[in-house]
């Protein structure tokens, strides 16, 4: 297990890399750089801004733009006059060390703005996993007990439509139902937990949270339900089940104990996929209910041209993602020993 | 129990091939028949619908008109008009022009960037492998919707450039799965036998690998057709796809949102559209699975 887990892990390291690159490239291909806005500032010399320039580090060839990215600068001197030799020490610390730079906007470090956001946008997503995928297994359990019955048509079409939904349209829809004509749940906007003045309000916090974690787990519950369904119909062939029949167990005994155990067993290598979609997701969501989440985030820093902030939350986004995809494979691993060849 | 579909009598003729017995296993699945009608239908009248309308109708698509604004379906509107007087039911039309043409170019662009990608990986194998497969990797860990927001937001794109990102990042999970089928298939015998006839590399891809790929293809773009249209949907909600006064159904819905209470219609309908059409591209390409593979057919 040691072994899987370490070549696993390793496996994990080029895809890591490979996610600098090509966040390093994109940034290099936005448009403007800090200091070329500065310099519609009247009183910002061409003298200063190329002092700034070298300052910053933008005239250094890419590589060197990388290195000092991934790893800081802060072991080196800069040649802030020109002169080629070194005048001042490298403050930068690097991606490496959590270094994601600052917000042009907000003029403050980006891994501090995303760490602020974090909690709003867990909230949402752990939520969602769990309505998602507590929903989509006793539904695709269903719907494989009672294969070819009208109960199983139902699921199956409910979740190929649940696929097809676009999130933001069913947003829009269940506000317009549930906000607006019923007046029963909040338009938008979060309740926060710690607030003092919000006492023990849960139901001001839960009625939040009901129309955009029903949006983001629609998506689970049909791709879970469909394959929990698919898994149970595949074990119920399976010579094992003929014979736990054949010694004379209840229907219901192979189900449970023989059907159900072993289908539940792959669904843990969907908590990668889910949690892409989910983070996809939840910048949709979290725009459209007005959730001062990540994704939100992210949007406005996109209209105010924060390329800092955008591309540090991409990056976080997607290690957050590699780290998923790792977990759940480390899992299925764990619960499925053929899986350790 | 479940009835293997292998164990049932087949009729087998002579002259049967693998695209004969699936069309013929298509013909009689009334769902997938449907989802294809649909769609055949929503194409037609999207192409044929808006030159119709300025030509013959005579109908300016563009003209405004205060008095008629926010107007609920009617016989003269049959699905009401927008916040400018215009009629939606045009808009759709034209709005469904690009948005089924993003989903028609964009998925047979990436099926087409994911099968040559694919073969070439699966069947070079070796260092050529070890970099394709860790570029896919890499793609496909960052959010799909990030890497699109990104691009959108460095080089705002027309229709025609956002084509090209769909392309670009659709191929990804295409090429995936060609080059485990690839991996798969090159060491059969019958590409053993070619080899040994003297077939060179190029040869071998193309008339013995590609074949057998196909229907994998077909099905991934069919798929891949109906998530690229969600994809451009909520690109065009976020503020970052065509953009108007160009009509797609995503941007049709984000401005109808700002007005939702002047009438639900303005909300309802692009959203049906888009829905209708993602369900049947998924229906349509689950059913061509069926045909395509009988051994994974849904039971």
């Amino acid at each position: 297990m040691t072994k899987y887990l370490i070549r696993r892990l390793l496996q994990a390291v080029p895809t890591l890399f490979g996610i600098t690159v090509i966040s390093f490239l994109l940034m290099q291909a936005a448009p403007g750089d800090p200091v070329s806005m500065l310099t519609f500032n009247p009183e910002v010399t061409a003298e200063g801004s190329a002092r700034l320039r070298r300052q910053l580090g933008l005239d250094d060839p890419p590589l060197t733009q990388y290195l000092y990215w991934l790893v800081g600068n802060d072991w080196t001197q800069i040649d802030v006059d020109g002169d080629g030799s070194g005048d001042v020490q490298g403050v930068r610390k690097g991606l490496l060390r959590g270094d994601l730079g600052n917000s042009l906007v907000q003029k403050r470090p980006v891994l501090e703005l995303i760490a602020e956001r974090i909690p709003a946008t867990l909230q949402l997503m752990l939520a969602a996993l769990l309505v998602g995928y507590s929903a989509g297994i006793v539904l695709g359990l269903i719907a494989a007990a009672r294969h070819g019955s009208v109960i199983d048509q139902a699921i199956r079409f409910f979740s190929v439509v649940g696929t097809s939904l676009p999130g933001f349209w069913l947003g829009l829809l269940l506000i317009i139902i549930f906000s607006v004509q019923l007046k029963w749940l909040p338009l938008g906007g979060r309740q926060d937990l710690t607030d003092p003045d919000a006492g023990l309000a849960l139901w001001d916090v839960a009625s939040h949270m009901i129309l955009p974690v029903a949006v983001l787990a629609l998506g689970i519950v049909a791709s879970i339900s469909r394959y929990v369904r698919a898994e149970a119909l595949e074990i119920m062939g399976q010579d094992y089940v003929r014979t736990a029949r054949a010694k004379g167990l209840n229907e219901r005994s192979v189900f449970l104990s023989h059907v159900m155990r072993n289908a539940l067993i792959p669904v843990a290598t969907l908590l990668g996929p889910a949690l892409g979609g989910l983070i996809g997701g939840s910048v949709i969501t979290e725009q459209v209910f007005s959730w001062p989440g990540m994704g939100r985030m992210v949007i406005t820093a996109i209209s105010q041209r924060d390329f800092p902030l955008i591309m540090g939350t991409v990056l976080f986004s997607s290690v957050v993602f590699t780290l998923g995809v790792l977990l759940s494979d480390i899992l299925y691993g764990l619960l499925d020993p053929r899986v350790r060849y | 129990m479940t009835t293997d579909p292998q164990s049932r009598p087949m009729n087998i003729s002579s002259r049967s091939t693998l695209w004969g017995s699936a069309l013929r296993r298509l013909l009689r699945d009334r769902l997938t028949l449907l989802a294809a009608s649909v769609l055949f239908f929503l194409t037609f009248v999207c192409v044929l619908g808006p030159p119709v309308v300025e030509n013959v109708l005579k109908v300016d698509v563009e003209s405004t008109s205060v008095r008629d604004r926010y107007q609920p379906p009617s016989t003269e509107h049959p699905f009401g008009t927008d916040h400018l007087g215009r009629d939606l039911l045009i808009r759709l039309l034209f709005g469904g022009r690009i948005s089924l043409a993003v989903a028609y170019v964009a998925s047979t662009v990436s099926m087409s960037i994911g099968v040559m990608v694919g073969i070439l990986a699966g069947f070079v194998g070796g260092v050529v492998d070890d970099l394709i497969l860790w570029l896919i990797t890499t793609l496909s860990s960052i959010p799909a919707l990030f890497l699109l927001i990104i691009a959108t937001v460095i080089w705002s794109p027309s229709a025609e450039t956002l084509i090209l990102f769909l392309a670009g990042l659709g191929w990804i999970e295409t090429a995936r799965l060609i080059r485990g089928q690839t991996i798969t298939l090159k060491h059969q015998e019958y590409v053993l036998a070619a080899r040994a006839l003297g077939s060179t590399r190029l040869r071998l891809m193309v008339r013995h690998i590609l074949p057998n790929v196909l229907s994998i293809a077909i099905i991934s773009m069919t798929i891949n057709a109906g998530a690229l249209i969600l994809l451009e949907s909520g690109l065009s909600f976020l503020g970052l796809g065509v953009q108007p006064p160009t009509p797609t159904w995503g941007n049709m819905l984000t401005e109808a949102r700002s007005y939702f209470d002047r009438g639900i219609h303005l909300v309802f309908f692009p959203g049906i559209a888009i829905t209708v059409t993602v369900l049947c591209f998924f229906l349509f390409g689950d059913g061509l699975r069926d045909a395509l593979d009988p051994r994974q057919a849904r039971r």
